[in-house]
């Protein structure tokens, strides 16, 4: 199965990446593999939103820019592939919360720790020629939360 | 998304949402809840209709949540759903945004 779309890098293509998902999934129950339970795909499109949303907010701070986002799957694993030429990446210092102290809890920042948490592996990469990929992997038959992130 | 303010009391509000809080619907959410939680008052959010949470949404709850307890009130979360648990549940947000079964329980609670 693979489905892939290019689009702007903007809040409101969150409905399209959404949409996507939902076609990812179809084809997915028709295939050859056993098809990924409901939990197992809360997880990988918790993952991929904010992934999604990660670039929507940063990547392009000065323009409008457009990103392309592959979802395929093969033998045991299904995969995201996102691609844009913005900003490169550089991640903020605020993975975690601190939940002992409500002035220090956090509103943002911790979208990247929660993708990591939902997959099995989360690579990030900036090319020589400006180009910035994320490869998301999740594995079929996985039930938990993963703790690995590349 | 679509949301509903039902002013219970002077100092009791319960925020009825539905559809996505998400990097779309965030800042508006957040402007609200911030609204609805002045003058000190208790806000409970139900989440029942809330078909998927990002960190964006969750960042909107807790804006609203720090809101409320500058102001002397507070801010909760009812009836959520499957995706929502997960996701508190995985930045251990549901320690300071405890999930309730019911409105009523969130409102009575403490």
């Amino acid at each position: 199965m693979d489905e892939s779309v290019t689009l702007v890098a903007k809040a409101d293509e969150l409905n399209a990446i959404h949409a996507a998902l939902e076609r990812f999934w179809l084809g997915l129950s028709g295939s050859v593999h056993a098809a990924p339970g409901r939990d197992w795909q809360l997880l990988f499109t918790m993952a991929v939103v904010e992934i999604a949303a990660n670039i929507m907010r940063h990547a392009y701070p000065a323009e409008v820019g457009t990103f392309r986002l592959r979802l395929y799957s093969v033998v045991d694993a299904a995969h995201a592939c996102f691609a844009d030429t913005g900003i490169e990446f550089v991640e903020a210092d605020t993975a975690r919360q601190d939940t002992s102290d409500d002035d220090a809890l956090a509103e943002s920042g911790f979208g990247l720790s929660i993708a990591r948490r939902c997959l099995d592996g989360l690579q990030y990469r900036r090319s020589a020629d400006g180009i910035n990929s994320w490869h998301l992997v999740k594995r079929f038959g996985d039930k938990g939360v993963g703790t690995r992130a590349s | 998304m679509d949301i509903q303010v039902v002013e219970r009391s002077e100092s009791d509000a319960v925020i009825v949402l539905s559809g996505r809080l998400d990097l779309i619907t965030a800042p508006r959410i957040k402007e609200q809840l911030v609204h609805a939680t002045m003058s000190g008052r208790r806000c409970v959010v139900d989440m029942a209709d809330v078909t998927f949470v990002d960190s964006s949404g969750l960042g909107a709850l807790i804006a609203g949540l720090k809101a409320a307890r500058v102001q002397g009130g507070d801010l909760r979360i009812a009836r959520p759903a499957d995706q929502m648990r997960v996701i508190l549940e995985l930045t251990t947000l549901d320690r300071v945004l405890r999930p309730y079964s019911t409105v009523e329980e969130a409102m009575a609670d403490g």
